[in-house]
Parts: C-alpha cells; structure tokens; sequence
C-alpha cells in the first residue's frame, strides 16, 4: 500500500518513512496497539513521522490532513512516561485534539510525534473506533 | 404473488416494480401486462426470481432491442408503453445458484423462448471510453437465425438506431436461443457489486474500507455533479485548503482498478434519474452517502426575502457550486445578521469580513472576488437561542476571528461573566472553547491584538438568547432589521432549552444569512425515513427493514461534525457491508451486472456519464487556470463548461 502519490513532494509527506534505518543507532523501536488491541512492533527510525510510520506499516492511522492539523484523524494515546519526553503540542494541535473522540491526558496527533532516540521502547494506543459521537461528549437534545 | 412451484419474475422498471408472471414449468416468464421503459438500443432487465419457498434463487436478464415507434409517441424518455407488440427482441436467462458455471463476472448466459419472429441482423456500436463488451447471440430454431452483436460501454451518448432492431412477439415455448453478456474485463466469479451513492467524504471512506477489506468487491460511485468530493470541494471553506488534503488519498482509492466513478449522475424520483430500485437490482449493496443537501428553514414571516439567504447557498456560491453561482445576493449592506452560532455561521462571517486581497489566493472563484471587492459589509453579527456556553462552533474557527486582520470582536462582557463559574466543572473541549470566548469578551486584548483591533474597520459579535420572529422590510423589500424575541434558559445545566418570552428587539441588517442546520432528503419513498431528524433509519449503518441498504456520513448521523465523524461512519459502514457479505447477511451468491446495467439506463436516458479521468482532467485545467491567477485553482462554475472542458 505505497504513498505512491506523496512521491512528488520531497521527503515530507511520508517518503522518508519508507527508507530502512541505515544504521542501528539510527533504530527506535516502538509499539502500536491498535483498534482492535493487538500490538504490533514497528522498527522506526529517528526523524521518522509516526504518522507516516504507521502507514508504512499498515497500521489503522488516517491522517486526513496530511499532518497539517486541520483535522484529528490521527490520534493516539502516549504512554505516561513518554509523554513528558516529547515537545509541547502548539495549540494547533490541541484546538484539534478538542475534536478527537474520546479525548485523554496523554493524548496526542500522531502525525506531530517524530521520532528520536530517547522514544525507544514507546508504546502508542490508538483510539477505539466510534460511531454516532459528538465532538465534545455531549448529548443533543432538541431545544 | 405465487404460480404454484414454479418461479415468479419480479421485474423492475421506472420506479414500478410488477410481477411479470408465472413460469412455466419454472423457468419461462410470460409477458402478460408488462411495461416497458421506451428508447431504442439494447435494454437489459435485472430481474429476481422468487422461488415457492420464497426464496430468491435466480438471476435473470432479458436483453431486448425496444424501437421508437411511429406508434409511440415521439419524445419519450422515460415513456412506458405496453410490451405486446413493441418488444422487439427478448431473451430470458436462467441461471441457477446451484449450477451456475458462469467464469466471468458479469455474465450472463441465457436461454429463452421466442415463438414466431422475424429476425433482422442488428448490429448497434457506441461509443466507449471503458471497455466493456456486450455480446448477444440469438438463436431461434422458428425462423430465421441472426447473430447480433451489441457492442457497448459507456459514458458518452450512444447513438441508437432504430431501423436495427427485430420483432419478436412473446409467446412462449421451447426454443433455446444463447445471449452471452460479458465484458472484457474478465474477473473471477461471483465478485460483489457495491453500489455508493454520493461522492462526498463518507462516500470515499467507506469505499476506501471496502476495498482495503474485501478482496475482489467491485465499487461503483454515482455522483449527481460532474466533479467528486462532495463538500470537501465545495462545503470546506476557501480558506481552509489544508482540510482538502483528504483529496489525495480520495483520488488513491478511485484509482484502484476495481472502483468507478459515475460523475453527472442522479438517483431519486426525478426525470433521467437512476432510481434506487433500478441500483438495488444491479447492485448486491447499495450505501447512501449523499448527505444532507437541504437547510433547515426558520418559518418566520419575511424568510422569502430578497435579502435573507441561506448560509449554505451563500457558501455555495463562494465555492463555485453550479446550482448557487447566481445567488442573489446584495452585498452592499453595512450590517449582516447569521442566524446561527456553529462553523458555517463563523465560516460565513469569516469569509464576509476577510479582506478580499487575503481571499484572492484562494480558489474563490473570480467572479465572487468581484462581488466580494464591492462588498459594504462592515458588521457581522452571529445570533443564538441559548447562551454562549451553548455555542456550536469549535476553538479553530473562534480563534480565526479573533485574529481576523482588520477586524475586532465586539462583545458585551455581561454575557461572559457567568462563564468562568461553569468553566472548571466542564470537560476539556468546552473548557477551552469557553476559556477563549471569556477572555476574549472580558480581558483586554494582548498588545498584538490590540494595535491590531485600534485600526479595525470591521467589526464582529455575537448575539444570545435570541430568536428570530420575523424579517422586517421597507416598502421595496429591502431587508432593513429583524425582531428577535428575547429567551431565558429552563432545564438542567448542561442541557437548558431555550423559551420564548414575549419581550422582542429589533436589531438592524440588510442581510439575513440563516444558519441553522442542514436536512437529509429522502429519494426514494421505500427508504424509512425520519422527517423530524432528515435521516434514513438504520441500525448500525444498516437500513431498517432493507436488506442490501446501507447508510454512511450525514444522511445516517444527522449534519453534524468534523471530518474525523464522517471518516469513522464511513470506515464503520464499510466494515458492516464487507461484515455481512463474509457472513452471509448479504446474499452475494447471485450474479449482479452493476454498472453495466446502470450505464444502458443512463444511455437510454440520454446521460453522459463521468469518469474519473474525465475530473482529472478538469482539474488539471483548473490548477493551470489558477496557478495563471496565483490561487491553487479557478473552478468551473456550471456543469456545462465542465462537460466542455472535459470534452476536450
């Protein structure tokens, strides 16, 4: 399931995801645990977009935005210990993690985490899947 | 209704549905009292036999060559005239589940009865842009014997030539004759056919899941515009060009070799309308993905106005929807009045108060620019029944405003007040929303703002506990205010309604923009449909009571949410439809033709159906027309230039 289409605009847009580390010092190892609670090891590399990662790895992420925080489509839960680790989100990214479903302390868009070395050994949990929610929890009642 | 043990023929045709008759010693149909949809060229009839226990165990379809008549009326497309007499050429398939040998999809082979006929060698071709084939082969042991050949595809119109067609009467008894219609893209047997209806995003998703969760399931995409995507392309506001980006991986999934994109196309009641009988034959699913394509109205005196426009048309219109290029609409107004507090209102605003040189390097179309660069509005005001606490808008786009260039909010700090006693007990969203809003309508602005703000020449605010009575005019129809009667909230915290009281203000506009939500219609009178909430009823994406309907996005959800809703109601409905074809809750055993089908109704319709590479090309040429004018691109604005363009 290539990003064939992304191939035009330089190494942002998922192409660097794609090149194998080069070097084992280059290597981050984390983990997903997907929708369905399985977890699945992916062998990252530093500077690699976790968005992209996972789409590599055919990993259930969609990023509709293409990691322009126009949207939330790519929302993951970070463990606790890593998230203190990783840089603030801009307020972009947390006017769009307003809109995510099921919304908690560690939550993230996984298209702003980038990969360094000290994330080694991260776990990401994706959200479950939803239906008929609303953005803020709340329950509409005709007024 | 049952003939004894044998098979009954159900045949569908406009939006009629009749049993067309026993069969005879199971297998023959009579043709007794059928109707038939005119026009010339070859016709193919899906039909579904229903076995004595009531079970669908067949798969039939008649292919005929039906002439124009002196005898019927001229003009006539969707005429229905009586078939004795007029059927020209009429084979009936047979295939049954059990010994169906059939090794390609989407054939058909059939054997059938014609008594006495004359027989003329027809050869009808069309002009094709995909490649499909039709081969008919008639062979009538009581008379004369001529192979025929139909050579079809799609898309452009075909030509249809009356002059070759044949006479054959109907009366049945055993004379095996073989139609074969197959298409040269060969595929393994039994593929499923999945029919999207709406080419919006929850379109687009659910045949992204479909086709990422079933291995060989066929997805057709009918869309009423010439051009895909839905409200990305026109409901996403211009300035708002990242949110567009889902395009890319739209365009992905339509070109996988097993999705077609059916552009120009409409399903429903109307005239040169597929009806969705017609794509539940054809199709093994059909999922309804066509939103929510009416506002909801206010029903106050004055609403028919001039001046008093529905948001939705007026962002239409600045998008470059055909059907809204020529709103009326008189932008030389001071004060504008939105009837409505969520995203399209504040989009709206945005876009009314943006300084037209900032919309320039959008793909607002040229000819809004204009109008826009005339535009007087110099004051917009967004009015809500309940309180700010109750605003339906999200944190981006009230950040938008408040950093809008060359404009300043305008807020009576006694409606904010209040806020920061409910802020902390609310969950983080609404928190943050309403920690935004006080600041903003209590604390002086930061100095960036705030030099900002001092040379604003436009203006922004927002009204609550207001509801709107009626829209006043002036002798000339001019809008010159609205009464608003004046609210107080009743019930719990958190979920208060709005009462009217009896005490009204009038506030002045020349403008009246209503925003007060969208409504799904409904297309066919079959579908269980909910007025009050304009949705199809379903449970878990499934259509109540039909078996093989399926509903995605807002036609099942209601209008409401971010992309991120509609993507998760598509992934969840094409999961479901994929679900019950594994698991047999979809019944995938019988052949079904899907476009194929389609494509002869559209022809006969006189439709011209778009394809996929027939958009790209359009947008090719509208990213050369903008990147001429420095915008991403210059839309066409009317479906006959698109035709043209892609014409070319």
């Amino acid at each position: 399931m290539r990003r064939c289409l992304m191939t035009t605009q330089g190494l942002r847009h998922g192409d660097y995801e794609w090149q194998d580390p080069k070097t084992e010092e280059e290597v981050v190892n984390i983990t997903f645990i997907d929708r369905s609670g399985q977890k699945v090891p992916v062998r990252g590399k530093i500077g690699d977009n976790v968005l992209y990662l996972a789409h590599r790895y055919g990993i259930e992420l969609e990023g509709a935005c293409e990691a322009s925080l126009a949207c939330s489509t790519c929302h993951v839960y970070v463990d606790q210990e890593y998230c203190d680790l990783l840089q603030e989100p801009l307020e972009e990214e947390e006017d769009m993690l307003d809109l995510a479903v099921f919304l908690k302390d560690n939550s993230r868009l996984g298209c702003q985490i980038i990969l360094t070395k000290e994330l080694n050994g991260m776990t990401l949990t994706l959200p479950q899947a939803t239906r008929n929610f609303y953005v803020d929890g709340h329950v509409p009642k005709p007024h | 209704m049952r003939y004894g043990s044998g098979l009954v023929w159900e045949a569908h045709w406009g939006r009629q549905r009749q049993d067309i008759g026993a069969a005879v010693y199971g297998a023959w149909a009579t043709m007794e009292g059928i109707y038939l949809r005119s026009g010339s060229g070859l016709v193919l009839w899906h039909l579904s036999g229903v076995d004595s226990g009531g079970n669908k165990t067949d798969n039939t379809v008649i292919i005929m060559l039906v002439p124009y008549s002196s005898k019927v009326p001229s003009l006539t497309r969707n005429l229905m005239f009586r078939t004795r007499g007029l059927l020209t050429m009429m084979s009936v398939k047979r295939t049954s589940l059990s010994t169906n040998t059939n090794t390609t999809q989407r054939s058909t082979n059939t054997t059938s009865t014609n008594t006495y006929s004359t027989t003329i060698p027809s050869t009808n071709t069309y002009s094709t842009t995909t490649q499909r084939s039709t081969n008919t082969t008639s062979t009538n042991t009581y008379s004369t014997t001529i192979p025929s050949t139909n050579t079809y595809t799609n898309t452009t119109q075909r030509s249809t030539n009356a002059s070759n067609t044949t006479y054959i009467s109907t009366n049945s008894s055993t004379i095996p004759s073989t139609n074969t219609y197959s298409t040269t893209q060969r595929k393994a047997t039994k593929v499923p056919h999945v029919c999207i209806i709406g080419s919006g995003p929850a379109g687009f998703y659910t045949a992204q899941q479909i086709l990422k969760s079933h291995p060989s399931a066929c997805v057709d995409m009918y869309e009423r515009l010439p051009v895909p995507f839905g409200l990305v392309r026109y409901g996403v506001a211009p300035d708002h060009p990242e949110v567009k980006n889902c395009i890319n991986t739209f365009t992905q999934t339509a070109r996988n070799p097993r999705f077609t994109f059916l552009g120009n196309v409409s399903v429903g009641p109307d005239n040169d309308s597929i009806p969705l009988a017609q794509l539940r034959s054809a199709y093994h699913a059909v999922v309804m993905c066509y939103g929510s394509s009416r506002d909801r109205t206010l029903n106050i005196p004055g609403e028919c106005l001039p001046n008093v426009v529905s948001a939705r048309r007026l962002v239409g219109w600045y998008n470059g929807l055909p059907e809204d290029t020529d709103l009326d609409v008189d932008l030389g107004v001071e004060s504008v009045v939105v009837v409505g507090q969520g995203n399209v209102a504040v989009d709206v605003a945005r876009i009314l108060l943006t300084p037209v040189d900032a919309l320039r390097k959008t793909d607002i179309p040229e000819a809004v620019l204009n109008r826009l660069s005339e535009s007087r509005v110099r004051r917009v005001t967004l009015v809500g029944r309940r309180g700010p606490q109750h605003a339906a808008f999200t944190i981006k786009e009230l950040r938008e405003m408040i950093n809008l260039p060359g404009c300043k909010p305008h807020l009576n700090p006694h409606h904010y007040t209040h806020l920061r006693d409910i802020i902390p007990d609310l969950p983080r969203p609404r928190k943050r929303l309403l920690e935004l809003l006080a600041k903003t309508g209590l604390d002086p602005p930061n100095p960036k703002l705030a030099a900002s703000y001092t040379t604003a020449q436009r203006t922004w605010s927002l009204s609550f506990l207001r509801s709107p009575i009626q829209v006043l005019a002036s002798e000339h129809q001019g809008v010159i205010g609205i009464e608003l009667a004046i609210n107080r909230l009743e019930g719990e915290q958190g979920r208060e309604r709005a009462v009217t009281s009896t005490e009204t203000e009038v506030m002045e506009c020349g403008l009246v923009l209503r925003s007060i939500g969208y409504q799904g219609v409904s297309i066919d009178p079959s579908i269980p449909f909910n007025d009050n909430t304009g949705t199809i009823q379903h449970i878990d994406s499934r259509v109540m009571g039909m078996e093989g309907m399926y509903v995605s996005g807002w036609i099942g959800t209601g209008p409401v949410g971010v992309i991120l809703s509609t993507m998760t109601s598509g992934f969840s409905t094409g999961k479901a439809v994929v679900a019950d074809m594994d698991r047999g809750r979809l019944d995938i055993s019988e052949d079904k033709p899907g476009q194929d089908y389609i494509r002869d109704l559209l022809a006969q319709n006189g439709v011209r159906a778009v394809n996929f590479n027939e958009w790209s090309t359009l947008n090719h040429h509208e990213e050369t027309e903008g990147a001429r004018l420095g915008k991403p691109r210059e839309k066409v604005t009317s479906i006959s230039a698109m035709l043209k363009v892609m014409n070319h």
